[in-house]
């Protein structure tokens, strides 16, 4: 009996394993990756409370040292740290990417700054298409979106224990 | 007979370390439908022309042409926050980490989701309703999002040369709408009639499945959400503008 309970116990937690397996993506040692951020941290330790041993810019190549988990134990020229594999890339991202920066400021400071209302132009074509009650839905979806920035996708990530806040 | 433990360890170890290499070697994808095919190098530089600010520009344009079509936006608070943070810690873990994603909820009961340049993400109350849980809506969300960050939506218009017109509209020096207006319709009819092309669609399957997946999310949610669509007799019209349901889940697989 004792025996039949290990091995359901055993399969429980190898299934459970493989599970969390899928959820990681596995790097082999020695690994390129590119920081895909306008600034990536690199950190003291495999965790997002960690100080940061220092930044790296967009488009840097790092190489895998050590994997943990979901951390990646990375170098580059600049230095070397630890980053969560989902700020990193495969491939390095297109270089038009970096077009994003203009908005990035903004939205990595306060919910208020980051509003960003209905392009012009796109307030013109919906003027022009008699289209002025979708025009203030955006605009309300704006408003109600835009309340939610980087604070509250930590919380909901810690709550959640997803991302970097993987158990 | 019954299979013994240890097989079927060996069989559930194997499946799921197969499947976990399967996912993660994107950067070896045997197929990327815009490196692919005659004119591909005009189509991928034709994207580059494009900047941030015709990018918000076309894609307010197509958002408003979205929610005219799908009966406005769902002014539901509660459910547009639980989208929003799903939607952006699925978008903080993009390729495109640092353009800031809207996401928003269609007043339709039919099946679907749209996404429009410059980040505008919808879904229908009908999927918003039908998902089960978080998993599956982040299924859902970083299929569009995909879509976004590949740039699909602008492809179909750096195709037809409707980049000058964009230009001009945005920075406000031409009241010739006539080619901007025409290529927000070029976009309109491939969300709402045509439909992307299977290639194009199966490659926002596939990498925002492995989006989900990085960023905490179950892989399959996208997966469960299709194949328990399939099972019913849907009473409202089923992503009705995105492949066959049975042909994804089998890519899915």
């Amino acid at each position: 009996m004792k025996f039949k309970q290990l091995i359901r116990a055993t399969i429980t937690i190898l299934v459970l394993g493989s599970w969390i397996g899928v959820a990681w993506a596995a790097y082999e040692v020695g690994a390129t990756v590119f920081t895909k951020k306008k600034l990536t941290d690199l950190l003291a330790e495999p965790n997002r409370s960690s100080t940061a041993t220092t930044s790296v810019p967009w488009g840097e190549k790092l190489t895998v040292r050590n994997q943990q988990g979901v951390w990646l134990h990375v170098s580059s020229n600049s230095g070397s740290g630890w980053v969560f594999l989902g700020n990193v890339a495969g491939e390095k991202p297109p270089a038009e990417n970096t077009k994003d920066f203009m908005t990035s400021s903004a939205a990595e400071t306060t919910a208020a700054t980051a509003a960003r209302p209905l392009a012009p132009a796109a307030q013109e074509f919906a003027d022009r298409r008699g289209a002025a009650e979708a025009a203030r839905d955006i605009q309300w979806l704006e408003g109600v979106a835009d309340i939610i920035g980087s604070f509250d996708v930590d919380a909901y990530l810690q709550q959640t224990g997803k991302g970097e806040f993987a158990p | 007979m019954k299979p013994s433990p240890t097989i079927l360890l060996g069989i559930v170890t194997l499946t799921y370390v197969g499947v976990a290499v399967a996912q993660f070697n994107l950067p070896n994808l045997p197929v990327d439908p815009f490196k692919i095919g005659e004119g591909a190098k005009k189509i991928v530089k034709g994207s580059t022309g494009i900047g941030l600010q015709e990018e918000l520009s076309i894609g307010g344009s197509v958002a408003v042409e979205i929610v005219s079509t799908y009966g406005g936006v769902w002014r539901d608070d509660a459910a547009t926050r639980r989208v929003n943070l799903i939607g952006k810690a699925l978008a903080r873990y993009s390729d495109r980490p640092d353009l800031p994603f809207r996401f928003g909820l269609l007043n339709s009961p039919s099946i679907n989701g749209f996404s429009a340049p410059g980040g505008y993400v919808f879904i229908t109350k009908g999927a918003y309703e039908a998902a089960q849980n978080d998993d599956e809506l982040a299924g859902i969300l970083a299929h569009e999002i995909t879509h976004v960050v590949r740039r699909h939506a602008l492809r179909i218009i750096s195709r037809n040369e409707f980049i000058s017109g964009a230009v001009g509209v945005t920075a406000g020096s031409t009241s010739d709408f006539r080619s901007y207006d025409l290529g927000i319709s070029d976009i309109s009819r491939t969300l709402f009639k045509t439909g992307y092309d299977s290639g194009t669609e199966f490659d926002a399957d596939r990498r925002g499945r492995a989006l989900a997946a990085q960023s905490g999310f179950a892989a399959d949610g996208l997966a469960q959400f299709l194949s328990r669509l399939a099972a019913v007799s849907a009473s409202e019209p089923t992503f009705s503008t995105h492949p066959p349901l049975k042909d994804r889940m089998s890519r899915l697989k």
